[in-house]
């Protein structure tokens, strides 16, 4: 008994090939996605996905260790959620937030890129808002040396 | 890592190639996966919705959202989950993850023996054959992979028995290679996948390439 | 793969029951105490997770906690 197999052994299956692709194993969790309603919305509602578990958590004055703790989730993930606008965050994720924050999963699952809408306007008006909220922080003594720095270099006159 | 010679059937050359069998899945196969298989992976499904096809209908690609490295990572260290991968020309063709040890026979014949379970078990999407794809490149890789899970249950003393949930379009070819359709259940995997299971008796013409 | 050889100390009681698994499963002595390795390693590494290990009743699907750490 081995494992090498020879051509015989190959030739013979050969004959018996039912053209269909062989595969085994629990189909996964994740909901299916059209592809091509991912591509610029998804981003764009991750965006304000992550904003608003960063304001809902503040709001709540939980650390990022103890929402990711009371949403079973990894620190790590939870940050990225926060300040990563490019990470896609797992189904269980999502459903973990949900708990701990007593939101409704399914509208979660949508904000979050995880289920395509049913009714897509509602993720618009939140967009929006998000843009509108945005803070005006004031801007800090070293970030207004940079500006002031690309400012002279835009301006300067070719010599 | 021990690799074993075996062959393929390269259908654009019309001809057996020699390929390998590794008793792994390892940091290669993995990064196979993320790098070729995916890619592929979307490109088809594009050509699917290029076509008018959406998840919902049933030719949607069903193991499209696998993630290989998350499942390996799963069972990293265990002594009871073991990985096989086949590799031709230095790309990984196909791989399976199996569970020796916590899984028993159903089938009346065998009910509560020990056997080998396919975890999960998929080819690369270029050797696929649905709707819309392209031929496929290599074929057998299913049926070394097969080969490779009833020789292990044969050295773990299990003769031979398997069992495995079939993805829905793969129903004909564990048909084909004898095994037993015992059909699906509610509360296992949403009842979209049948188990099947093989005998000693289908093991050994399996091994024999003796199908009828 | 290399082998490591160790000798086994087993009671006449431990003797018997394994010897009753070997008939019943119909396994060699290394066979059931690989099997039965493997899986203690499973059930372990489920526990450290904080997963529960339970046995449940087909009929009645009362679940009874069988381990914890």
């Amino acid at each position: 008994m081995t494992y090498g197999i020879s051509a015989e052994w190959s030739k013979k299956m050969l004959a018996f090939d039912e053209h269909v692709t062989p595969g085994a194993g629990a189909l996964a969790t994740r909901p299916h996605v059209d592809p091509d309603a991912v591509s610029l919305r998804v981003e764009e509602t991750r965006l304000v996905f992550g904003h608003f578990i960063n304001v809902a958590r503040r709001q709540r004055r939980l650390t990022i260790e103890k929402l990711a703790d009371d949403a079973d989730i990894e620190v790590g993930e939870l940050l990225s959620i926060e300040q990563d606008p490019h990470y896609e965050p797992d189904l269980r994720t999502v459903w973990g937030l949900s708990n701990a924050l007593d939101l409704p999963q399914p509208k979660l699952m949508e904000l979050a890129g995880l289920a395509v809408p049913k009714e897509g306007h509602w993720l618009e008006e939140v967009t929006r808002y998000a843009a509108r909220s945005a803070p005006i922080k004031d801007v800090t003594p070293d970030e207004q040396a940079f500006h002031d720095a690309v400012v002279a270099a835009l301006t300067m006159k070719a010599t | 890592m021990t690799a074993y010679q075996v062959h393929l059937f390269d259908a654009a050359a019309g001809a057996m190639v020699e390929a390998e069998l590794h008793d792994e899945i390892a940091e290669k196969q993995l990064i196979d996966w993320q790098f070729q298989w995916r890619p592929a992976v979307q490109t088809y499904m594009k050509r699917l919705v290029d076509n008018g096809i959406g998840p919902a209908d049933t030719a949607w690609p069903q193991s499209w959202h696998w993630d290989w490295r998350g499942k390996m990572n799963e069972v990293r260290g265990l002594l009871g989950h073991i990985g096989y991968s086949v590799v031709c020309r230095d790309v990984t063709q196909g791989m399976m993850r199996l569970d020796l040890a916590s899984r028993r026979a159903r089938l009346d014949s065998q009910a509560g023996q020990d056997l080998v379970y396919v975890d999960y078990l998929e080819v690369a999407p270029w050797n696929w054959r649905e709707p819309y794809a392209d031929a496929p490149i290599y074929r057998l890789v299913g049926p070394v992979l097969m080969h490779a899970a009833i020789t292990r249950s044969v050295e773990e003393g299990f003769k031979g028995r398997l069992g495995l949930h079939s993805l829905p379009q793969a129903i004909p070819f564990y048909e084909r290679c004898g095994f037993t359709n015992l059909g699906t259940r509610p509360d296992e995997y949403e009842g979209k996948l049948p188990y099947f299971e093989s005998t000693p008796g289908a093991a050994e013409a399996y091994l024999k390439g003796e199908l009828k | 793969m290399s082998k490591r050889t160790m000798t086994l100390n087993l009671t006449d009681a431990e003797m018997g029951v394994l010897e009753n698994l070997c008939a019943k499963k119909d396994l060699s002595k290394i066979g059931v105490i690989r099997q039965a390795l493997r899986l203690y390693q499973m059930v372990d590494v489920r526990l450290e997770r904080g997963d529960k290990l339970f046995f449940e009743d087909d009929k009645t699907k009362d679940k009874s906690e069988v381990m914890m750490l």
